[in-house]
């Protein structure tokens, strides 16, 4: 068989930016801006207006209905966006500055990102339904599921929440602790998986 | 037993990534794939065997991933194999001689050769060079229940960026499964249990009716389920999931207080491929390059937190492991009459587990498993083992609740496999995902030579998204070996893409490529349209 070596581009030559999560509160960004779009720009603005402009990242929190800015380096082709808000719903958009113009470059995916908190919601109560014919068996209430949960010491020990509701505030106090998995934490086999 | 109280659900998840190179036996990265079949795939099916003579009524759920599959099955690698157990033969055959005058490392020795030499009659002539089938026959007695996997273990949270990929990577893991198995797969392991909503639609689309997350897959899922991981949840979508225990998982996982940490137990990191002193003995079973590797030959035992490690003494690990599988199943009994006294439903304590620990990592695992199954059966009435299917089967009365993002990498989700290590290779397996569809679309209906570079542009995308190479960046462990393959597999299929484009077909970069990396011989790149 034939040697082989290969090296990969460093980038595609495309207008692009596209979002994903990392954890539930840090967002990965990367992106690229095709060099056409760029020589257009120029072409229309002159290179010392290029030259003066920066690029910066629109971010929108599409759950909860704001958004911010943040500059970045111009050379930058990915980013770290640290302490978002966990469990919503996040685009984000490419601009360049310059003078007090936004110019729009691109936007990215719209991405949901994970919770980092059990997820109590007392507005109805938890169906148990049966799979063979979807018809709900039985619903159990919130005070049968906090029988339930006090009733569960391993679960109690592993997770903790405070819970807010009015409706259950001077009952008995529930706390969870913050999740921590030993087995993420600790896991010797993923961890040594190609450990030689 | 008429009515158990609750069931415990072990789930062992058998992975490697597909590593073959037909060009060059220098690859040590092939070991990996050799010592997984001694050390863990055949003490498994062997144990198996003694449980089913003993009439042991076990069940055990298996992923057996596609790629795992894929090596397992190709005729280059069993070939390798059986030239693998014949050095080892050699090896401890050797090795006997050398121990002459040490009677405990003699006998030691004696073991060695007498495994390694089991193992090539077990592999030839049990099973004819084929382990699948081996595990094919457990499933189909009723004792084992194999679920699927995404065809390379290419990791959903990242893919989502282009649902085609996770369809493809979900279509090729049912199919390979059921090329293999002779029926359609129940559940599937999702990738690093990687499980985002998205992935659903697919997983409907191809049969699954349930998967494995995280713990806190469940435990945050919406709404919050009221027993924990101690029941499935079912989504909208229909599909039920199943999540990780925490108490089973610290007590065999944990690096503190696992079970794998006693002091009888076999140290892995005192291996004769290193602890050898005589060079020239050791060279012809090392490295190619003469760089000294593990053997699987060790004679100590973990002692302690000590370096001063003593022998290795079979009979005191066969102990350990009794005693440890005695206390597992006290703990469980315990667990599963105290939750059965509430639950309306019977609870099933899920223990999934990477495969390698059994056998690999913890050299008496598959001992442990083999006494552990049969107190189950034997020693008490409280719960029985079950598999997931076989449990939302029995019991389908479940909470309607949409698991939690999540994974079970480290810090229990991205991480792993993004971050300022590895975030380079995002960008090319986003790109090339985006062109296989383009390409796809394209020539919806290609033939003959093209259809050819069209299969093999998307075999060289499904082996791009493995979630190894990541992985073992994150890890610092082969990095060399990880960033050669991303950078292989995007060259190739840069090349092919090209080619395409060009219509000008390189018949023998084609071949080349074709016979390196000839995974998924069926596959039809139309799934990408």
């Amino acid at each position: 068989m034939a040697f082989e070596y290969f090296d990969i581009p460093y980038r595609y030559n495309e207008t692009v930016i596209k979002l994903l999560f990392q954890n539930p509160t840090t967002l990965y960004i990367f992106w690229d801006v095709a060099d056409d779009d760029e020589k257009q720009f120029i072409d229309k603005y002159g290179i010392d207006a290029y030259n003066n402009s920066r690029l910066y990242l629109k971010l929108y929190n599409l759950s909860k209905g704001y958004d911010f800015e943040l500059n970045i380096d111009s050379f930058a082709k990915s980013w770290y966006i640290n302490n978002v808000e966990p469990n919503c719903k996040y685009k984000v958009e490419l601009f360049r500055k310059i003078n007090n113009e936004n110019l729009f470059i691109t936007g990215s995916n719209t991405l949901k990102i994970p919770t980092d908190t059990p997820c109590y919601n007392n507005d109805y109560g938890f169906e148990f339904i049966n799979r063979d014919t979807n018809q709900v068996e039985f619903v159990e209430n919130i005070n049968v599921a906090i029988n339930s949960i006090n009733n569960i010491d391993t679960y109690k020990e592993l997770v903790e929440i405070e819970l807010e509701d009015s409706s259950i505030k001077g009952k008995k106090n529930i706390k969870y602790n913050i999740l921590r998995n030993p087995s993420s934490f600790s896991n010797i086999s993923s961890g040594e998986r190609y450990t030689k | 037993m008429a009515n158990p109280k609750g069931y415990v659900s072990f789930v062992l998840h058998a992975h490697l990534p597909f590593v073959h190179h037909p060009e060059s036996e220098d690859y040590l990265e092939e070991k990996w794939l050799f010592e997984a079949m001694s050390e863990v795939y055949i003490p498994l099916l062997e144990n198996f065997e003694k449980l089913v003579e003993e009439k042991v009524d076990f069940r055990l759920t298996m992923s057996l991933t596609p790629s795992l599959i894929s090596m397992l099955t190709n005729k280059l690698l069993q070939k390798r194999y059986i030239k693998y157990l014949k050095q080892h033969i050699e090896l401890s055959k050797k090795e006997i001689t050398r121990m002459k005058d040490e009677p405990h490392f003699l006998d030691l020795a004696k073991m060695y050769y007498e495994r390694y030499s089991n193992d090539l009659y077990v592999f030839k002539e049990k099973y004819e060079c084929n382990l699948v089938n081996g595990f094919k026959k457990f499933q189909d007695l009723g004792y084992l229940e194999i679920i699927t996997c995404g065809a390379t273990h290419g990791y959903f949270p990242m893919l989502v960026l282009n649902e085609k990929t996770i369809r493809a990577q979900i279509q090729v893991g049912v199919e390979t499964y059921e090329k293999h198995l002779g029926r359609k797969p129940k559940g599937i392991w999702l990738p690093e249990c990687g499980y985002v909503k998205e992935s659903e639609k697919y997983l409907k689309e191809f049969g699954i009716e349930y998967f494995i997350t995280e713990s806190h897959g469940i435990l945050y899922a919406n709404p919050i389920p009221i027993y924990g991981t101690y029941a499935p949840i079912i989504s909208d979508n229909g599909l039920c999931a199943f999540g990780r225990d925490l108490d089973t998982s610290r007590q065999v996982w944990s690096s503190e207080i696992g079970y794998p940490g006693d002091v009888n137990y076999r140290e892995y990191y005192r291996d004769i491929g290193y602890d050898c002193p005589d060079y020239e003995y050791i060279k012809p079973y090392i490295a190619n390059n003469g760089h000294r590797v593990h053997t699987g030959i060790k004679y100590y035992r973990i002692t302690g937190k000590t370096e001063d490690k003593k022998p290795y003494v079979p009979q005191w690990a066969r102990d350990s492991a009794e005693k440890q599988a005695g206390h597992f199943l006290d703990e469980r009994m315990k667990q599963i009459e105290h939750l059965s006294s509430f639950m309306k439903i019977p609870p099933v304590i899920l223990s999934p587990y990477d495969a390698e620990l059994f056998g690999h990592w913890w050299y008496e695992g598959p001992y442990w498993l083999y006494v552990l199954f049969k107190k189950i059966h034997f020693d008490q009435n409280t719960f029985k083992l079950i598999t997931p299917s076989e449990y939302i089967r029995k019991h389908p009365v479940i909470q309607k609740s949409n698991p939690a993002l999540s994974s079970w990498g480290a810090n229990g989700y991205s991480e792993v496999w993004i971050n300022n290590k590895n975030d380079w290779a995002i960008r090319h397996v986003t790109k090339c995902g985006e062109k296989m569809v383009k390409l796809a679309q394209k020539y919806p209906n290609a033939k003959g030579l093209m259809k050819q570079a069209l299969n093999q542009c998307a075999r060289e995308l499904l082996l791009l998204q493995s979630s190894d190479w990541a992985f073992i960046i994150t890890n610092d462990t082969m990095v060399d070996y990880a960033i050669k393959r991303i950078k292989d597999h995007t060259g190739r299929f840069n090349t092919l893409y090209n080619i395409k484009e060009k219509n000008d077909i390189d018949k023998e970069f084609l071949n080349d490529t074709k016979k390196r990396d000839n995974i998924f011989p069926d596959i039809d790149y139309t799934m990408y349209c």
